[in-house]
């Protein structure tokens, strides 16, 4: 049996195959994956903030600056080399849209951009995203083959 | 036990967080919350049972001080599909308030609401097709229940609370409460959550709301003054 384990809002976890990392029910925050495909670990968080408020806290998980930083370290220290990491990106919708905000950046756009500047800080190369839109996103990473599932509730899933 | 605090808000929580632990009795200003939580649900049973014209029940409200990471579970599981109504409060005592019902209630909430010449065709209470007068006919039930519970609310704190245009979404329970959970992780560890539901008995429908208190909202919330019994109580006993 294939272990599957659910991350909370704001947690962040490394694993290496044949366990799967999940996440129900993905709005506007986000979910990033890293993983190195020759050793076959990474780690995946769910990302609620751009940066972490100032002054010390703990919450690596929580803010996309602090969980990329961490995800890469961990999954180096799991047998990750930092050359081979590969990152996918998703989440970050637009659940309750508003008109009256249309052209305003949302918080997930923000987290987005966060997250895919904190990627480009650590060196790690972006291979997919799948980022936007208005619907919910349920994500689940297979360390075994390093494929993201993404599946909504209008059906379908796909493959990242 | 939460750690060291960050401001005005978190510690508000912190203090409430901390006297539920001790479990010697209930906590004032829990109670306090509940108090508000079921005047708010009263007043919106109230409205949604003249709309719908048939008699609505009050479930038991509850109000609790949940970790951020256990707020998605509030509503029946993050992966649950459900049509959540969302809108901000402004005012005193801000924050959000969703309301949610379940998907495979879409068509017994919207058979009572929309007539039956402008419905969508058949499947369209999954929520994916409903059409523009299925959207309005739910966005402008939120409206309806959510200015209720915030009349009720306004009338006890002797404060005046406005809402946003709802938003309205069919999604999984995670993907609607993001929005709240980003919201207060800026500021808390914790979320302050007033919970109750609204059923109505002959066709099982059963609607919930949940207020969220801006972290900020707190210490008003624990401070202010509560105006005896809420009038609707008070009419009914005339």
């Amino acid at each position: 049996m294939t272990r599957t384990k659910a991350l909370r809002a704001g947690e962040l976890r490394v694993a290496e195959a044949p366990a799967r990392l999940a996440i129900h029910g993905l709005g506007s925050c986000v979910a990033v994956f890293v993983y190195d495909p020759r050793a076959r670990v990474g780690g995946m968080a769910h990302i609620l903030l751009p940066g972490p408020p100032k002054g010390p806290g703990d919450h690596a998980g929580r803010y996309a600056t602090t969980a990329v930083a961490t995800v890469v370290a961990e999954s180096i220290r799991l047998g990750a080399k930092q050359a081979a990491l590969q990152a996918k990106v998703t989440g970050g919708s637009r659940m309750f849209a508003c008109d009256a905000h249309k052209d305003r950046p949302t918080v997930g756009d923000k987290n987005v951009e966060a997250v895919l500047g904190a990627l480009r800080d650590a060196g790690v190369e972006i291979i997919a995203t799948d980022v936007g839109g208005d619907h919910g996103r349920t994500v689940v990473a297979d360390l075994q083959d390093g494929t993201l599932t993404i599946t909504t509730v209008r059906g379908g899933s796909k493959v990242v | 036990m939460t750690t060291g605090s960050r401001g005005r808000g978190k510690s508000a929580v912190a203090r409430a967080r901390r006297r539920t632990a001790h479990r010697t009795g209930p906590s004032t200003d829990l109670k306090r919350f509940y108090v508000l939580s079921e005047a708010g649900a009263r007043n919106a049973a109230t409205a949604l049972s003249q709309i719908l014209g048939r008699p609505l029940r009050l479930a038991v409200p509850w109000a609790r001080v949940l970790p951020l990471e256990k707020v998605k579970e509030m509503a029946g599981g993050a992966s649950r599909v459900v049509c959540a109504l969302s809108l901000k409060v402004y005012g005193e005592a801000r924050g959000n308030l969703l309301v949610v019902f379940r998907r495979e209630q879409l068509p017994i909430l919207l058979g009572m609401v929309v007539p039956r010449a402008h419905a969508a065709t058949p499947g369209a209470g999954d929520g994916h097709a409903l059409n523009e007068m299925e959207r309005s006919a739910l966005m402008e039930i939120g409206n309806i229940l959510a200015c209720a519970y915030l009349n009720a609310l306004s009338r006890l704190l002797g404060v005046s609370l406005l809402p946003s245009i709802p938003g309205l979404a069919v999604d999984m329970v995670g993907a609607v409460t993001d929005h709240l959970l980003i919201e207060l992780a800026a500021f808390a560890d914790n979320a302050v959550v007033l919970a109750s539901q609204v059923h109505e008995p002959a066709s099982g429908l059963k609607g919930s709301i949940f207020f969220l208190p801006h972290p900020s909202a707190l210490p008003f919330l624990c401070r202010a003054q509560v105006h005896a019994a809420p009038p609707v109580r008070a009419r009914s006993r005339r």
